[in-house]
């Protein structure tokens, strides 16, 4: 094996991992709208539900009644994080953070878009 | 009379409650396990740009081995006094194996995400179960873990390994002879100790329901499959080997 072929073949390697992540980015990136959205959805509705006058005087859940808006977008936001949306928002530097613990193991590295960062090797003592 | 009644109605009463209720500890359990695997980030195929298809194409597609225990699978069979996994922890499945005459029950719990790490994995490798295990329980797992899914369909036992200093070597050459496109997953360096330059270490696994070592290997993996000789990314490796 010359170098010249691992030099290609680091380099084919390296193209998938920053081929990968940067596919990633459209669907991180409609995470993040639709979390932005809900979040936004859930902090108007809660304001509005808290300045309602109605609601210190009826009961938690007639309150929550009135206020449907609030509630559903609350329940949609705790559903979003069940199904793991505070992962899927950050899931390409989670991506390249599995690499490295895999390429470290190789005397490698990588950055948050999969280029490769390749280390000397030590010295043997 | 009517007291000794009354305290055997309990007791019975007691008894049924702590049944339902370890139930539906049961059930919360695997419904946890399920929401947690939810949760993680897997890693979804994604296409090829026309490069990486064209370079795809002119390399060889390669083989993928794959030990068994403590990598894919865990398990202990009932006559273990002290078990490595958390009590009532449910397994996934039951093996009913005759070995020396004997029926042994072996309780096995699969490493979280090993269902979709195969279905990713055969899609991108051919795949090969080598382990160091007796052919009739491993020969089980597999078709276990197989799912009539026909991905683990070539398998290597305990009599194809050669016995060195008390451990099993898996001799790489028996499955390929050529050594530039086998990759060996395994979590004792024991075992690729003939091809150390072939070689993904693993941790091993016993019990941990949050463990993401299969995932971690998906980015790799699918990068592995570019190059023309895997060598050259794997003979990089230090063999810092711990004692996993």
């Amino acid at each position: 094996m010359n170098s010249l072929e691992q030099a290609e073949d680091l380099k084919a390697f390296e193209r998938r991992l920053t081929e990968y992540i940067h596919c990633l980015q459209p669907a991180t990136g409609r995470w993040r709208m639709l979390l932005i959205v809900v979040s936004v959805c859930t902090a108007t509705g809660a304001w509005n539900w808290l300045i309602d006058p109605e609601t210190q005087k009826v009961s938690f859940f007639t309150s929550l009644w009135n206020h449907p808006f609030f509630t559903i977008s609350c329940i949609t936001l705790i559903g979003l994080f069940f199904a793991g949306i505070h992962k899927r928002v950050v899931a390409p530097s989670i991506i390249a953070a599995r690499c490295r613990t895999v390429l470290a193991e190789y005397n490698m590295s990588c950055d948050d878009t999969g280029k490769l960062i390749l280390k000397p090797r030590p010295h043997v003592q | 009379m009517m007291r000794t009644q009354c305290l055997l109605g309990l007791r019975t009463f007691v008894a049924f409650a702590a049944k339902l209720w370890s139930f539906f500890i049961y059930l919360l359990r695997r419904q946890i396990r399920t929401v947690i695997q939810y949760q993680t980030v897997r890693y979804d195929i994604l296409p090829l740009s026309p490069v990486s298809r064209n370079r795809l194409s002119q390399v060889k597609r390669k083989i993928l081995v794959l030990d068994l225990d403590e990598t894919l699978i865990h398990s202990h069979h009932d006559g273990v006094l002290r078990p490595t996994v958390r009590p009532g922890t449910p397994p996934d499945f039951i093996l009913k194996v005759v070995i020396d005459k004997h029926p042994v029950r072996f309780f096995v719990h699969k490493r979280p995400h090993v269902d979709f790490f195969l279905e990713v994995v055969s899609q991108w490798y051919e795949l090969v179960v080598f382990t160091a295990s007796m052919e009739i329980y491993g020969s089980a797992v597999a078709d276990k873990l197989d799912n009539s899914r026909s991905i683990l369909k070539r398998r290597y036992y305990r009599q194809h390994c050669t016995l060195e200093l008390g451990s099993y070597i898996k001799d790489l050459s028996v499955v390929h002879s050529d050594l530039s496109s086998i990759v060996i997953l395994d979590n004792s360096p024991g075992a690729y100790r003939s091809h150390p330059d072939n070689a993904i270490p693993i941790k091993s696994w016993f019990s941990d329901p949050s463990d993401t070592a299969l995932l971690n290997l998906l980015p790799m993996l699918d990068a592995l499959r570019f190059t023309a000789d895997v060598r050259s990314v794997l003979s990089r490796n230090l063999h810092q080997h711990r004692l996993w």
